[in-house]
């Protein structure tokens, strides 16, 4: 990757040129809005009445110990259903926005570090990835941690991965892991409506067992969404000259 | 006016002067590869002020996804081979 | 002076210099940049008012944050999809024409 990086260019998509009536009208209007903000900021210091009594008086009914993860995943799990749905959507727009190329694999790959370095500390480092991963993963109820971190842990040790040449899924075989997660939460959604007549309300006793799975699911189809985000934006150009330049050793 | 400043007060006040120059050097510099790491750094120094107030979560998933995937991501799209520009291309087919 | 009143500070000062940064940056990657710096700014925001002195902090912006981080990332992941489709389509400048190179060059 690093070896097509050409640091002392500027990037050669430019948007409008120069004006300096602009330059002074942004920055002017940028000092107003500071100045605005900060005096509403310090005539305000009275405390806000928050929702903090409320989580911690329900938190041994939410099913974990963790408030964040409480509220993530019990209290508020219609905004991480929604955000799960908008990551999907993300990665549809991207997967439609850069097509496939039909080139070999040879081609597939530009600027691989094919340095022996990388390899051996990869095969070192990537069990110990997914070790931590997966204890961020169970924590996630009782100490700070939870599905997110993990997810972006395992999506670090794939683009890695992907760094030192090691394709381990096809493009195909990625977009099971990307439904997962979305489905798997809609799924729970529907069916705990069933038993407690409400979408998403969970049965207190059997709360922390669907936070698990649904955090487990979820894990996987975001480690997946953010792989895919890296190796979307990898594929090389169309120009042929380029692919039969980089299958060089 | 007189503030009274604590001493743990000084560790935030230079952890909010660092944010703050990072950023303003990350917008303000013309070569595209510097704003970017001037980015990854201010993403790292944002993790520690996470840390500071006491946002544990946050922390994590900042230094995980704001730091690091972005600026992988960010990375990936800087580094492609030159696009010609259309002075060269005319100077390369008259030579 | 408390953490907080620090901390937020910061956090809009932030969000003005990379409000500014958009209007007027020429370079389209230093916009994305902005943008997320934006986002950065007003998560510390959030995080400074959610941290009362001396109690549990306040979870719910914590997870709030924590939602925008996610979006946020996934949004720049998508702008630089199209950053990338527009270097794969040879499309070089966008700029408004004012030069003659331009005028007699602008073939793609």
């Amino acid at each position: 990757m690093f070896r097509n990086l050409h640091s002392n260019e500027k990037q050669l998509i430019q948007c409008d040129g120069h004006s300096t009536i602009r330059t002074w009208v942004s920055g002017s209007i940028a000092v107003t809005l500071y100045m605005t903000l900060i005096a509403g900021l310090i005539s305000s210091q009275t405390a806000s009445p928050s929702l903090k009594h409320l989580v911690y008086e329900s938190l041994s009914l939410s099913g974990v110990e963790n408030p964040v993860t409480a509220v993530l995943l019990n209290f508020r799990s219609y905004d991480t259903l929604l955000e799960i749905a908008a990551l999907f959507s993300v990665v549809l727009a991207v997967k439609a926005c850069l097509p496939k190329q039909d080139t070999a694999a040879a081609c597939s790959q530009t600027g691989i570090s094919t340095s022996p370095v990388l390899a051996h500390v990869l095969r070192a480092l990537v069990p110990l990835i997914i070790i931590v991963s997966g204890y961020l993963l169970w924590t996630g109820a009782y100490n700070p941690g939870g599905a997110f971190q993990a997810a972006a842990l395992i999506a670090g040790a794939a683009v890695l991965l992907s760094l030192s040449g090691y394709h381990f899924l096809n493009n195909n075989q990625f977009r099971p892991l990307l439904v997962a997660g979305t489905a798997v939460f809609l799924l729970a959604a529907v069916i705990v409506s069933f038993f407690t007549g409400l979408i998403l309300q969970y049965p207190v006793s059997l709360a922390a067992p669907i936070i698990l799975g649904i955090e487990i699911v979820a894990t996987v189809s975001i480690a997946a969404t953010l792989f895919v985000f890296y190796s979307q934006l990898n594929e090389p150009d169309h120009s042929s000259s380029q692919c039969h330049r980089e299958a060089g050793p | 006016m007189t503030f009274t400043i604590e001493v743990e007060l000084l560790l935030d006040i230079v952890l909010c002067i660092g944010i703050f120059s990072l950023a303003f050097l990350s917008l303000s510099t013309s070569n595209i590869f510097k704003a970017v790491l001037f980015f990854i750094c201010m993403g790292l120094l944002v993790t520690i002020a996470w840390a500071r107030l006491k946002a544990w979560d946050v922390a994590i998933a900042e230094a995980a996804i704001g730091a690091g995937i972005t600026g992988v991501l960010l990375l990936v799209t800087i580094a492609r081979p030159r696009i010609k520009t259309l002075s060269e291309e005319a100077s390369n087919h008259v030579s | 002076m408390s953490q907080e009143l620090l901390y937020s500070a910061t956090g809009i000062a932030l969000f003005c210099l990379a409000l500014h940064s958009v209007i007027v940056a020429v370079n389209i990657i230093t916009r994305i940049i902005a943008i997320n710096i934006m986002g950065i700014g007003i998560f510390m925001l959030l995080v400074a008012i959610a941290n009362q002195a001396g109690q549990q902090p306040d979870p719910v912006p914590h997870a709030m944050v924590l939602t925008g981080i996610v979006v946020a990332v996934a949004g720049t992941a998508l702008a630089l999809a199209l950053v990338r489709r527009l270097q794969q389509l040879h499309i070089e400048e966008t700029s408004t024409l004012d030069s003659k190179e331009k005028l007699n060059g602008n073939k793609i």
